[in-house]
């Protein structure tokens, strides 16, 4: 979260440098809990796709202190954070599971949440679909950690195939519901999905939504009619009415003299560094 | 109860009866050359097809449900086409005939397809799986895999006699090369940030070139995995390639710029960038099999060609002219060369220092003197005809002469008419029908200016002369005569307008009108005149600050005085404005940007020529002798550069539009005007992410044809709506702008032009005008505006709008609460007006504006009153769980109509609800009516009323739907289809004059046309 004209524009931006949060995300997380308790008797946390790592600063704030374990996984690496194991792993990895797993002592996780989202290009079809895949990746891995009844919160983009999604977690959770805090944009297609009451599967291995997707199938004609099976999740928005509102625009109070605040936690840097340092220096032509 | 149709309403394939895709502008996804004149184009889920040669659309058919078309590859007798999850074959020899398609649909994304060495098709995957195709393209033989299988944004193969190689872009940066027959990976190339987006083998294989989110391009040596050069450029992240066979590479991406590279000498460097798309993002690229002509399909649903070796259709003839072999080439010592024009395509007029005028004849490369006088020694003003071979020459004397370059002996001598009146500073040659008229001024700034006119036939003889009174602080740069009449108007350098009538018979005519600051203190580059009719007229202005505008004139019957109205105004997104003239396919402005000259089709929003000259501080000179033919010339570095460009006669068209197509951004406004400037199309004005508006015209076939882009707005489009009468348009958008534009049909021609804006009040860059509402009235007697603003910080304004003074009264402000409001509108009976809202809290709340809307319109003392008090809301209600995204008041064919109002609306939950403000004593109270809580699997962002009781939705999900209000007030759904439009934000209707079908407009990220035929009336 760096300086830059959002500075002004944001109020959940300004709030979050205010309170000290690495990003404004931090406040979804505070507003899907005190929509659905999601910290409510939780010791063992995952949190997945975590860089920069506001929402593992939520968990650590949110949980008692020495009550909870909070495992933190991002491919790029996470500032350390007090109370926060942090774990530089690929989620995808099977090596992953094993490592987190060994931090918990073996036992199962209660909740698992993720708040990745990929490149975004503007094809929105690609978009969503990458989305979805990476929702599937953390899936796996929650389902591989959770306890029975566990809960699983991650990012969905609501486009045209977000029925689908909803269809197919509702096999492995008692209640799915589409969420969207009070912080996120109405105009971002961005929601949460929470799913609350994991049911195992019996014979369920690591691999298997994997193994589902390579399941190809092998005569095309047979896919001439492909049926699509959508649902609709429920749809709860969160946070108090009495929220800040992330589409709306607010007056600073009069008198107050707007200071440009530093970012909690300098991004980390973007692949595109190189060639934005060509383009300042004039050499990008 | 109506039964529940769903279907697939893609562009050229009927859904059901009743609603009909007709055509689709946006993202052009995928490209392919096939043979030698065919082009094949993935347009959604539509595949167009183009004979490039003649720039024609053979073809346009629906290929998949849903997916859009991402990738076509031709193999031996096959064509292989993908999109998404979806996958489909083609025999090429029925391509242009009726065909049968199936749609396969894998349950991974397909990123690339291609052909084995033995001419089997094969497919990768997103999850890294290389599917091999059976040979009747039926059955998956065989799935390789490599064993890496995290997921990948791009892929290439390439094949020999015994192995598939597939080459793997990863989302961690790097890219996996890998065997199919061994399974394996066989090298892991690093390097590259960021996700790969795309990668290309080259034609040997030995090679690959890739590029990624770090923007840019590298080269490998598959032998020894090395990365063999770093190519940087793009400003943004790149998403195609094309490797070419001579180490030439082609790329295009997010700057909506396309880029040839040349690897050479272990450097990538790139060598031509063509910029020829609007908005973000190029998606598609294909190279026809001459290696030479290029495709590109963009955000903006353009397809452009391209022409590498620079060598167009339009015929380029340069040659560049040395000062020094000029004085060697002219046999007479004629001194050195003042000042130049062209008077044909083939011949430039020289003026020299010591009074000479020389010709040269550049197709037999020969000079002649056509013009000598020891008066134009030492100063002398040279000036030409567009139209005509003659030469205008001003001395310091006074004296005007005239030379026929074809026939030097036909030339005339003009004395002053003043007989002190200093050097000839400023010469505007004018022509109509057979007559020559030349303006001139003079260096004394108060010697009235003369206006001579001639007579052209065998030889050259003044037919009248007069004096114009001369304007102070006027030095003249431009003018324009009527085309009917003997009015000249004439603009000045420091942006002034000023109109003569010539017939008078004064010794010196005054001006009937001048007008300072007429687009702003800049010099006014050309003026054109357009007939409307005599003493009316249209001019078409340039100004060197990069703006054009057209203006109405009329002069009073006396001829005394004369009235300036703006029709028109728009900004150029580059540099200023030298010229303009109106050609066969739009209008055409000319002139500099940093260092180069540009010739522009502003209609087309397309380049036609540009030279790097130097910039503009240089003698340069541009004439257009036809549509086609057009030649520039300038000075750089004591040489004189000579382009001439025409009409090669060539029908294939390389560096043109094959494919029209609309906004390069999310279209978040659309809107069909009340008028139309045309009885077979519908007017249509649409605003999008880009900040622009475009105008166009919506045909019954689909077909589009743009009108103009008007840029005035700084963020993007927020809202836009038609007065009720069709003579404003009005659009708002963040920052707190609010523009109401004036609009003017005048024969195929709608202008627009930005008659006032809204005060902005704070410095909140973020403070949107989300949504607005306009009723047409009456105040004082004449017709005024009265307008409803609502606001990102819960803020409502209203205000009067009076388009005599053009300005708005802020007649009132009120507050709803600290949320954002997304949307308004107005509901009235007889007795009351009210203004409902529907906000980011979910809630719907509604005012009784009749008191206040009473005091603004019939109280004369509110002119003066400051501002009259915004009423607390007669009720509020909660609809929604989240925003209220879409709402309207659905007319309801019911008696009790007028005391009861019907709102539908849409919210991001999903929802779509029906409430209803009834009244009940007096009062209008709210009722909760009905809602379907999953109407749409996503945000339903917009709703328009079909018919009575028939309500459109569409959302987020791309769904579009049809409920029907029933008299309960319950909502059946009766249609179910689906669009290919994503980010689907917004729609309109309208019917054309004549036609039974109702015109749907759905907008995002697209623009799709569809019909509706109204079985709703029929009673089915």
């Amino acid at each position: 979260m760096g300086k830059c004209s959002k500075d002004k524009r944001d109020l959940y931006y300004r709030k979050a440098k205010e309170q000290g949060w690495r990003a404004r995300s931090a406040f979804k997380l505070l507003q899907l809990d005190s929509e659905f308790h999601l910290f409510e008797g939780v010791s063992r946390v995952v949190d997945l796709c975590a860089a920069p790592g506001s929402w593992s600063q939520v968990l650590s704030r949110s949980l008692p202190e020495g009550s909870a374990t909070i495992v933190s996984v991002d491919l790029q690496p996470i500032a350390p954070l007090p109370g926060v194991i942090t774990l530089q792993a690929d989620i995808t990895h099977p090596l992953t599971l094993t490592n987190i797993l060994k931090l918990f002592g073996g036992e199962p996780a209660d909740i698992v949440c993720s708040d990745g989202a990929p490149d975004v290009t503007g094809l929105h079809d690609l978009d969503e679909y990458i989305q979805a895949q990476l929702l599937l990746s953390a899936l796996t891995l929650a389902t591989n950690l959770l306890r029975p009844g566990g809960k699983f919160v991650a990012k969905i983009f609501r486009g045209r195939d977000v029925d689908l999604l909803y269809s197919q977690l509702s096999l492995l959770f008692d209640k799915v519901t589409c969420a969207k805090p009070r912080s996120s944009r109405a105009s971002s297609l961005e929601a949460f999905i929470v799913c609350e009451g994991y049911k195992p599967r019996p014979g369920w291995l690591p691999e298997s939504l994997r193994v589902a997707e390579m399941k190809l199938p092998l005569d095309l004609e047979s896919t001439i009619t492909g049926k699509r099976e959508g649902a609709v999740a429920p749809f709860i928005a969160c946070g108090d009415l009495s929220d800040y509102d992330a589409d709306a625009t607010y007056q600073l109070e009069k008198g107050v003299q707007r200071i440009s605040l530093e970012p909690v936690q300098k991004p980390t840097a973007p692949p595109y560094k190189t060639a934005l340092e060509k383009k300042r220096n004039g050499t990008l032509r | 109860m109506v039964a529940i149709k769903q279907g697939y309403a893609t562009d050229g394939m009927t859904a059901t009866s009743d609603f009909k895709a007709i055509q689709f502008y946006g993202p052009v996804t995928s490209l392919a050359f096939v043979r030698s004149n065919i082009l094949l184009a993935g347009r959604g889920s539509n595949l167009s097809i183009y004979d490039w040669n003649l720039g024609q659309v053979l073809k346009e058919v629906n290929l998949f449900k849903r997916s859009k078309i991402q990738g076509i590859a031709e193999g031996q007798s096959t064509i292989m086409v993908w999109g998404a999850c979806s996958l489909g074959f083609i025999d090429k020899n029925v391509l242009l005939e009726e065909f049968n398609f199936s749609e396969y649909i894998l349950r991974d994304w397909i990123l690339a397809g291609g052909w084995d060495y033995h001419g089997n098709a094969c497919i990768v995957t997103a999850h890294n799986l290389l599917l091999h195709i059976s040979s009747d393209c039926k059955r998956v033989e065989k799935i390789s895999t490599c064993g890496v299988g995290c997921i990948l944004y791009s892929a290439s193969i390439f094949s020999n006699s015994d192995d598939v190689i597939v080459a793997a872009g990863t989302v961690f940066g790097s890219i996996e090369i890998w065997s199919s027959k061994n399974q394996a990976v066989v090298s892991s190339l690093k390097g590259h940030e960021g996700s790969i987006f795309n990668l290309k083998f080259s034609k040997n294989g030995r090679r690959l070139v890739s590029c990624s989110d770090d923007r840019s391009i590298r080269i490998w040596d598959l032998c020894s995995s090395q990365c063999l050069a770093v190519g940087w450029g793009h400003s943004a992240r790149i998403w195609q390639l094309i490797y070419l066979g001579d180490d030439t590479i082609i790329s295009t991406g997010e700057d909506s710029t396309t880029r040839v590279w040349r690897f050479h000498d272990g450097m990538l460097n790139c060598v031509q960038v063509w910029e020829g798309h609007s908005g973000r993002s190029i998606w598609s690229l294909a190279v026809a099999e001459d290696d030479n002509t290029v495709s590109t399909g963009g955000a903006d649903g353009r397809i452009r060609l391209w022409n590498r070796a620079n060598k167009p259709s339009m015929i380029e003839d340069r040659r560049t002219i040395n000062f020094d072999d000029v004085a060697r080439s002219i046999t007479i010592k004629c001194g050195s060369i003042k000042q130049y024009i062209a008077v044909r395509a083939t011949a430039y007029a020289f003026s020299t220092m010591i009074g000479y005028l020389v010709l040269l004849d550049t197709v037999e490369n020969s000079w002649k003197q056509i013009y000598y006088s020891p008066a134009l020694a030492g100063y002398s003003i040279l000036k030409g005809w567009d139209d005509k071979p003659f030469c205008c020459v001003g001395d310091r004397r006074g004296f005007v002469y005239i030379i026929d370059s074809d026939d030097p002996s036909r030339c005339i001598t003009i004395a002053p008419l003043a007989e002190i009146c200093g050097k000839v500073t400023e010469i505007i040659p004018l022509s109509k029908d057979n007559l020559l008229y030349v303006l001139v001024q003079y260096g004394d700034g108060e010697t009235p200016w003369s206006f001579f006119a001639l007579q052209v036939d065998n030889g050259l003889s003044l037919e009248y002369s007069v004096a114009l009174e001369a304007q102070p602080t006027f030095p003249i740069a431009s003018a324009c005569i009527h085309p009917k009449s003997d009015v000249i108007v004439v603009g000045s350098r420091f942006g002034a307008l000023a109109i003569y009538s010539i017939t008078a018979t004064h010794a010196t005519i005054s001006a009937s009108g001048c007008w300072r600051r007429v687009m702003s203190e800049d010099c006014i580059t050309s003026l054109t005149a357009t007939y409307i009719d005599d003493g009316n007229i249209d001019i078409l202005l340039t100004s060197r600050n990069g703006s054009y505008s057209v203006c109405n004139i009329i002069l009073s019957s006396d001829t005394e005085t004369a009235t300036l109205d703006y029709l028109h105004l728009n900004r150029l997104a580059k540099g200023s404005i030298e010229g303009a003239t109106y050609l066969p396919d739009g209008l055409v402005v000319w002139g500099f940007r940093n260092n180069y000259f540009f010739v522009w089709n502003e209609t087309l929003q397309c380049e036609i020529m540009s030279e790097i000259c130097g910039g503009p501080h240089r003698q340069w000179n541009f004439r257009i002798y036809s549509p086609t033919e057009f030649s520039f010339v300038y000075t750089k570095a004591s040489s004189i550069c000579i382009v001439n460009v025409g009409d090669s006669g060539d029908p294939s068209s390389p560096n043109s539009i094959l494919q029209e197509g609309s906004h390069g951004r999310e279209i978040r406004a659309i809107t069909v005007a009340p008028l139309t400037n045309d009885r077979n199309a519908l007017l249509v004005a649409s605003g999008a992410e880009d900040t622009c508006i475009r105008l166009c015209n919506v045909f019954g076939n689909g077909h589009l044809r743009n009108l103009s882009v008007v840029r005035k707005h700084v963020s993007g489009i927020q809202g836009l709506k038609w007065s009720t009468n069709g003579r404003y348009l009005f659009s708002s958008a963040a920052r707190e702008e609010f523009i109401c534009w004036k609009v003017t049909i005048r024969g195929k021609n709608v202008y627009l032009y930005p008659i006032c804006s809204a005060p902005i009040e704070t410095d909140l860059p973020d403070l949107r005008v989300m949504d607005f509402v306009v009723e047409d009235t009456i105040y004082n007697g004449a017709r005024c505006y009265f307008v409803v603003t609502v606001y990102s910080d819960s803020a409502i304004k209203v205000w009067l709008f009076n388009p005599s003074k053009a300005e708005f009264r802020l007649l009132s402000i009120g507050r709803y609460k600290t949320c954002c409001i997304f949307k308004a509108a107005f509901y009235s009976t007889d007795e009351s007006f009210h203004l409902l809202i529907g906000s980011s809290d979910g809630h719907i709340t509604s005012w009784d504006l009749s008191k206040l809307r009473q005091a603004a319109l019939c109280s004369p003392a509110c002119e003066t009153a400051r501002k009259i008090k915004f009423p607390d809301p007669e009720w509020s209600l909660a609809v929604h769980q989240s925003g209220v995204k879409s709402l309207i008041i659905v007319r309801v064919a019911d008696a009790l109509a007028h005391e009861s109002f019907t709102i539908v609306s849409g919210g991001d939950d999903n929802c779509i609800a029906v409430t209803k403000s009834t009244k009940r004593e007096s009062k209008f109270l709210p009722s909760k009516e009905y809602a379907v809580a999953d109407a749409h699997a996503s945000t339903v962002t917009s709703l328009a009323q079909l018919t009575d009781g028939m309500v459109l939705s569409a959302a987020v999900d791309q769904h579009i739907k049809v409920w029907q209000l029933l008299s309960d007030s319950k909502l059946s759904l009766v249609e179910d289809t689906y669009t290919t439009v994503s980010d689907t934000g917004c729609v309109s209707t309208g019917s054309i004059v004549d036609s039974a079908a109702t015109t749907l407009l759905i907008g995002g990220a697209g623009l799709a046309i569809w019909h509706v035929n109204n079985f709703w009336n029929s009673g089915k």
